[in-house]
């Protein structure tokens, strides 16, 4: 038959590419359908940001392999996906953040971080510009960094065309079709029907309705996020910056161009599927880069836009398998589903094919306790 | 002048052949703004676009990327003026 495969994935952001391409280096027949673009959803919409410094064990693992991978990728594949180190410095400005870092470090370091507290003084070391007031120190990781993440996305797609993987863009899966608890295949709006023992669930923000075509709930609710980017500068600091502060901010100049790319967490936040822009964000955003660094008072802004975080209750994403045989689900990243996209993927299609767990997926399972909270969120 | 070194986006130095390259292999308008930088610039596709858009013969599948704020680039001391002001009112 022609529409045939051994595996289909639901949606061709980073995480459905990613878990493509291993899907197909293990030899497998895969399709990907995207109801838009490449990467239309969240994926086009992120900072670009790689970091390993998390407070969950097996969140650090995922990390530091995805770091290996996206090495492995520019230097032995020779991708171009702009991966660059420079680094993630997160800011203390109170003894209690401080207190919850060093926690975090203590247990990162059994994984063999390289991360370390850093003082006032040695922060500015890293960034010359940086505001010292109230700042109590940061912790520092080198070896986290930066990625383009549309250029990872078509990497993938690229890789997966080569091999026995096919891309359907502008096509909507309208229906799942199950026999005995298995899935046998999907229906899209363009009338193609596919058929295949494996379906995966990669639709980031829209999930929860690709769920609700098998009558699964899935915990996850998409929430608004915004961001801006600046005109192009000289070089200036090689580092994510993240403030955890209630009005606190991230940001990251881009090694490649020069502009400064930044976000920040809402509180409350926005929930819902809104791409809209708000003027307040606008406002605020300026106000809390410059109160980092000052000197970025002098910069313009070129443009703000927005895109999906799509939260699940404790912080983490959801892999694996559900009650349904052959549908499996990778999504609900929590706004770091770029940083995840190669360890998951790789993860999930060794789990699919060989049913061995290369990493500890088993604690991003659907079925696991959702009461405990990610704290570096 | 040959046809394939006309620079489309002067912001971010592309050439009509590097556009034309990605058209032939398939790719959307939202597509080659992300691969090669067109549109996303200083200028945010003010100059560019209305090439691309031609280039593209603007099928379905093509529709212009969403305009977003601000109307111009504006440097971030005046967005913190206009917040000060707003904090005396």
């Amino acid at each position: 038959m022609k529409n045939s495969f051994d595996a289909v994935i639901i949606g061709a952001g980073v995480i459905g590419a990613a878990t493509a391409y291993y899907l197909t280096e293990l030899g497998l027949k895969v399709a990907i359908i995207e109801k838009d673009y490449p990467t239309a959803g969240s994926t086009s919409r992120c900072i670009g940001g790689v970091r390993q410094q998390f407070a969950h064990p097996p969140t650090i693992q995922l990390m530091i392999q995805s770091v290996k991978l996206l090495t492995e990728y520019q230097n032995d594949l020779k991708w171009n996906i702009e991966w660059y180190q420079g680094g993630y410095l997160f800011l203390a400005h109170s003894e209690e953040k401080k207190e919850s870092y060093l926690k975090a470090i203590a247990i990162q370091k059994e994984f063999n971080l390289p991360v370390s507290f850093l003082s006032p003084e040695e922060c500015q070391k890293i960034v010359p510009e940086l505001n010292l007031e109230g700042l109590l120190g940061g912790v520092f990781c080198p070896t986290d960094g930066q990625v383009n993440p549309f250029k990872l996305t078509f990497n993938y797609l690229n890789e997966i065309k080569k091999k026995k993987g096919k891309l359907y863009n502008f096509q909507k899966v309208i229906k799942i079709e199950i026999k005995n608890s298995k899935v046998i295949g999907l229906k899209t709006n363009k009338n193609e029907y596919f058929s295949s023992p494996i379906i995966i669930n990669c639709a980031g923000p829209f999930a929860k309705e690709v769920g609700k075509l098998v009558n699964l709930d899935i915990p996850i609710e998409p929430e608004r996020h915004e961001a801006i980017v600046t005109e192009k500068i000289d070089k200036s600091f090689p580092c994510m910056i993240v403030d955890y502060r209630e009005d606190g901010c991230y940001f990251v100049q881009k090694h490649t161009t020069g502009n400064i790319v930044g976000c920040y967490t809402p509180i409350p936040n926005i929930p819902g599927y809104s791409l809209d822009s708000s003027f307040e964000f606008f406002i605020e955003m300026s106000r809390r880069m410059v109160r980092i660094i000052p000197k970025l008072k002098e910069i313009r802004i070129l443009r703000q836009w927005a895109g999906s975080y799509e939260m699940t209750p404790d912080g983490n994403p959801i892999v694996g398998e559900t009650p349904i045989e052959g549908f499996y689900l990778n999504c609900g990243m929590c706004g770091h589903g770029l940083m995840f996209a190669p360890a998951i993927g790789k993860a999930l299609a060794y789990y699919i094919v060989k049913k061995e767990f290369i990493l500890p997926l088993k604690d991003f399972s659907l079925f696991r306790d959702f009461s405990k909270k990610e704290v570096m969120k | 002048m040959k046809k394939n070194n006309f620079i489309i986006c002067r912001c971010e130095d592309i050439t009509y052949k590097e556009i034309e390259d990605l058209i032939k292999k398939g790719f959307t308008l939202e597509e080659i703004k992300k691969l090669t930088r067109c549109g996303m610039g200083y200028c945010q596709g003010r100059t560019c676009f209305n090439i691309l858009i031609r280039l593209l013969n603007l099928c379905e599948q093509n529709l212009i990327p969403k305009k977003r704020p601000p109307l111009k680039p504006i440097a971030i001391k005046e967005i913190i003026k206009y917040f000060e002001n707003e904090k005396q009112l």
